[in-house]
């Protein structure tokens, strides 16, 4: 059980490739923008994705989706109470709407925070959504915890008034 | 290097693809969508040459698209339709478009028609530079290419877009809203952190230092301002 809260048991998949523009560089060229979508809820994670995907068009980019799956201790890390293939195929269906390239992964874990902290490169673009709300709201919480080690962050909100 | 920009208006499928086929080939950086709103969606974000607009459509029709489009745009519009009768004609010139072929219609004859009517496109007042040095890095606004110390960068047309319109207004301090709205049109304004995005790209791209730009500077609370070199005045 040693050091088992820092770790995170990481399974990567690229689910779904959307259609790259044909002038746009390979998906493998490391030198393209990431657009990192951190999965809150599905609506929430559907309108992030939208906005990403507006972007990622505009800036020849590629969107990284996120998903810190949380296993309560009891259980071990390697076991979640959701079955990996349904998380798989509920992902599948969510990148599946894009027309971007989105890599989603998902990520077996004790602490969201944790998992963002080492899956994030420096000063990573990211996009969350949430709702339009003056209340303080989990994903406000971590927009500006994300902000504050030096993300760029773009929050998500429905209708026109798009960005914080 | 581009010829110009295209956007094909169209609800079949199939024309749409091998208009986007014909016209790319031939040069055109071409976009398409299947119906009139989802046109003025796209024109509202982006900026375009020509369009070919099928005049029968579900929904907005090609007649009622051509007039709201015209109303807000003095790009070309060539009208596509089967029907061939003098009032079918009348109605699409007096709905603003500024030519009309008829269905079946040969490449060369589509080709010629869209060089025709580009001809006649004004050039925008104040076009600006054709070229610009910017220390080591040389954009060329005729052929949209930029080199960065001898290697070719590739700029989106957004991120174009917003450096051409830096370039026109040089030395200034251009508020975010004037920023999003020259380039994303209209309906943007409030979203300064997709600004701060594109910025931060662009200057990834032409400053020699991203941390330090020397060129793209920001106005603290207003937005930004192009320093241009002294040279290039």
């Amino acid at each position: 059980m040693e050091g088992e809260s820092e770790l995170a048991v990481v399974f990567e998949r690229r689910l779904w490739q959307g259609s790259v523009q044909p002038d746009a560089p390979a998906g493998g060229d490391e030198s393209r923008l990431e657009l990192n979508v951190i999965f809150t809820s599905i609506p929430a994670t559907l309108l992030a994705l939208q906005r990403a995907s507006e972007l990622a068009r505009d800036l020849d980019g590629r969107i990284r989706l996120l998903v810190p799956q949380v296993v309560p201790y009891p259980l071990p890390l390697t076991s979640p109470p959701a079955l990996e293939e349904f998380t798989e195929r509920r992902f599948h269906d969510v990148a599946a709407g894009q027309t971007t390239e989105t890599l989603v992964e998902i990520c077996l874990c004790r602490d969201a925070e944790t998992v963002l902290a080492r899956k994030l490169k420096p000063c990573s673009l990211v996009v969350i959504g949430g709702r339009h709300t003056w209340r303080p709201t989990a994903e406000k919480a971590m927009a500006k915890k994300l902000r504050q080690a030096g993300h760029q962050v773009i929050f998500a909100f429905p209708e026109r008034n798009r960005d914080a | 290097m581009s010829a110009g920009r295209i956007l094909v208006v169209d609800d079949d499928p199939q024309i749409r693809r091998v208009m986007k086929m014909t016209l790319s080939n031939a040069g055109y950086e071409v976009q398409d969508a299947r119906t009139g709103e989802e046109a003025q969606e796209l024109l509202r974000e982006s900026k375009y040459d020509l369009m070919l607009l099928d005049m029968n459509m579900p929904g907005l029709g090609g007649l009622e698209t051509c007039k709201a489009v015209r109303a807000a745009s003095d790009l070309a519009i060539i009208m596509l339709t089967v029907r061939n009768t003098e009032q079918d004609k009348v109605a699409a010139l007096d709905a603003g478009a500024d030519d009309f072929i008829t269905k079946p219609f040969s490449t060369p004859e589509l080709l010629a028609r869209i060089r025709a009517a580009l001809r006649r496109v004004p050039a925008p007042p104040n076009a600006g530079p054709q070229r610009l040095a910017l220390g080591k890095v040389e954009v060329d606004f005729q052929t949209r290419r930029v080199v960065a110390g001898g290697k070719e960068v590739r700029l989106t047309p957004k991120e174009f877009e917003l450096l051409r319109y830096f370039v026109l207004h040089p030395n200034r301090a251009i508020p975010h809203r004037e920023l999003l709205q020259a380039v994303w049109g209209p309906d943007y304004g409030d979203q300064s952190e997709y600004l701060r995005v594109f910025i931060k790209q662009l200057r990834r791209k032409i400053e020699l230092t991203p941390d330090k730009p020397q060129h793209i500077l920001t106005e603290p609370w207003v937005g930004y301002r192009f320093r241009m070199p002294e040279s290039s005045l």
